[in-house]
């Protein structure tokens, strides 16, 4: 639901951009699903205010896992 | 009788000059003839530029002639990609985009290779603007491997990697925003070397921030000569690194026996090797055992994290650069381009603080880890796959694991390099990365030396190459 919306949103601010067709558009969103997943796995890492990232405690695999 | 110069390695056929053995003209008649039987099979250049290099050569004939101070690099023949600015060659990115441009003037790094003494004679083929993937629908059409022509090059210095390996030029410069060099170095059986951060300026360029300039040879010394001119200080950069570069030829010989280097097999095990990967690995570690290195393994960790660092800035930054051309002018990009590029428009500036803030995080990591173990270099592979073809799986692309080794450190800025290592099921060569600490490029030249002399990689070439040529 959430990502139907987000992908309509998308879609609406792209078509004002640029002449894209609805087939650019899925592509797009499909590439798109990369970016938000690597954003994710960011934002997860950001600290509050007085402590540091520490990457000792970051993933040990090629898809962000901890197997600890 | 000297066997064809184009057989030979950069540092001999500068030497051959130097000596007055081989003209620089002969030299580039022998590799523009190369040029002309390969090229239209293998689309590994868009621009051949036969009257500038000839212009070039005879200069040069006539410098020696007058008992002129040479450079390191003259004589020798330079293959750029055709993402850096060149004056008087056309500079098309491979984009309908930019088919006509003309620079003003040279890159920063291309004055100080004519200045070395060596002579453009072309510009290689790229992925549209060295982004998203090979396309049919781009100005020219994607290169095809030397080592197997039903193959694409790997990319996206695909054209650089290409003619390397076919023998085209004496060696290439390509660039690396996750792995563009280091990759397609893999692929052709070339030493392929993402510098330190800062080292090689990019003056003149756009502003990438963490896509080196990176050249690519047939051996380890070969890069050491252009890595050495290629790097120096811009006061115009404000990336550009403000130190006197080493002498990475001079101290090349180095005995590496004793030196440490890092097996991170927790990180290794959880990528999608294929198997010939994995042969090729084991016997590159044993290799390096002989060599006298002491393998130690470690555990690595933010692998997953800085990659995605890497492609949130490197998709920020494309996008920036693009975002007023890509309204303007719309259907003059690539269909497959375009929508890659636009990716970075749905990226916010939060989420680019973020990847510069873990990017820096796993920047003192990884240096911390390499001094506290007293680590020279770490060793993974190049790529997990063994074909340009298994890299570009949508899936598997799509998330980026074509570059899990190498991304982490165009974000981190670490130097890597590629070491050829083999060959795989498809004939395909494999590529092995070393990583080491930042500013400490030399050491991994002189691994990467050391065990080019122990080797035999470098003296093989594609087949349809050596057809070509008698001896």
């Amino acid at each position: 639901m959430e990502k139907n919306f987000k992908n309509k949103d998308r879609s609406e601010k792209l078509r004002k951009m640029v002449p894209i067709s609805e087939d650019e558009i899925n592509d797009l969103n499909k590439l798109l699903e990369g970016v938000d997943n690597a954003i994710e796995l960011m934002s997860t890492l950001v600290q509050p205010f007085d402590q540091e990232i520490d990457v000792s405690k970051m993933s040990s695999t090629v898809d962000g896992e901890n197997h600890d | 009788m000297i066997k064809s110069p184009n057989l030979m390695s950069l540092a001999e056929q500068a030497k051959l000059f130097r000596e007055g053995k081989l003209t620089a003209v002969n030299n580039v008649k022998s590799h523009l003839e190369i040029i002309n039987n390969l090229n239209p099979q293998l689309n590994s250049f868009i621009t051949v530029d036969s009257k500038g290099a000839l212009e070039q050569a005879k200069n040069l004939d006539k410098s020696r002639n007058n008992g002129d101070k040479l450079g390191p690099l003259s004589g020798a023949i330079l293959g750029v990609k055709d993402s850096i600015p060149t004056k008087d060659i056309t500079t098309t990115n491979n984009s309908r985009l930019l088919k006509n441009w003309n620079p003003k003037r040279d890159a920063s790094v291309i004055s100080r290779l004519k200045k070395a003494g060596a002579i453009i004679i072309g510009k290689t083929n790229l992925n549209e603007f060295g982004w998203s993937r090979p396309s049919e629908l781009d100005l020219n059409p994607p290169p095809w491997s030397p080592w197997n022509s039903n193959h694409m090059s790997v990319g996206s210095s695909s054209g650089s990697g290409a003619a390397t390996s076919a023998r085209m030029v004496s060696a290439s410069i390509g660039t690396d925003g996750g792995g563009s060099a280091r990759l397609p170095a893999g692929a052709n059986n070339l030493y392929g070397m993402k510098p330190t951060h800062g080292l090689v300026s990019r003056l003149g360029m756009d502003h990438n921030g963490h896509s080196e300039i990176s050249p690519l040879s047939r051996t380890a010394l070969d890069l050491a000569l252009l890595l050495e001119s290629m790097s120096g200080f811009e006061i115009e950069d404000d990336m550009s690194w403000p130190e006197a570069v080493p002498n990475y030829v001079k101290n090349i010989n180095k005995d590496i026996s004793g030196w440490k280097i890092g097996v991170p097999r927790n990180f290794i095990d959880s990528a999608p090797n294929e198997p010939e990967i994995i042969n090729a690995f084991e016997i590159f570690l044993n290799k390096l055992e002989d060599l006298g290195c002491k393998l130690q393994e470690i555990d690595l960790r933010g692998m997953a994290e800085a990659r995605a660092a890497n492609f949130i800035v490197l998709n920020s930054e494309s996008y920036q650069r693009h975002q007023k051309s890509l309204r303007l002018h719309w259907k003059d990009y690539g269909q497959i381009t375009r929508v890659y590029l636009l990716q970075g428009a749905f990226i916010y500036a939060n989420d680019m603080l973020n990847a510069s803030e873990v990017g820096r995080a796993f920047k003192n990591y990884f240096s911390k880890l390499l001094r506290d173990k007293e680590i020279k270099a770490i060793v993974t592979p190049t790529s997990p796959f063994a074909t340009a073809e298994r890299s570009r799986r949508p899936d598997e692309h799509s998330k980026g694991v074509n570059a899990c080794y190498t991304a982490p450190f165009n974000i981190s800025g670490h130097p890597s390099i590629s070491l050829p290592a083999g060959f795989g099921e498809a004939e395909i060569p494999i590529g092995m990365m070393l990583t080491g600490e930042i500013h400490d490029d030399s050491s991994l030249l002189q691994i990467a030396h050391a065990y080019d002399k122990k080797t035999e990689w470098s003296k093989i070439m594609p087949k349809l190459v050596s057809n070509n040529f008698d001896n």
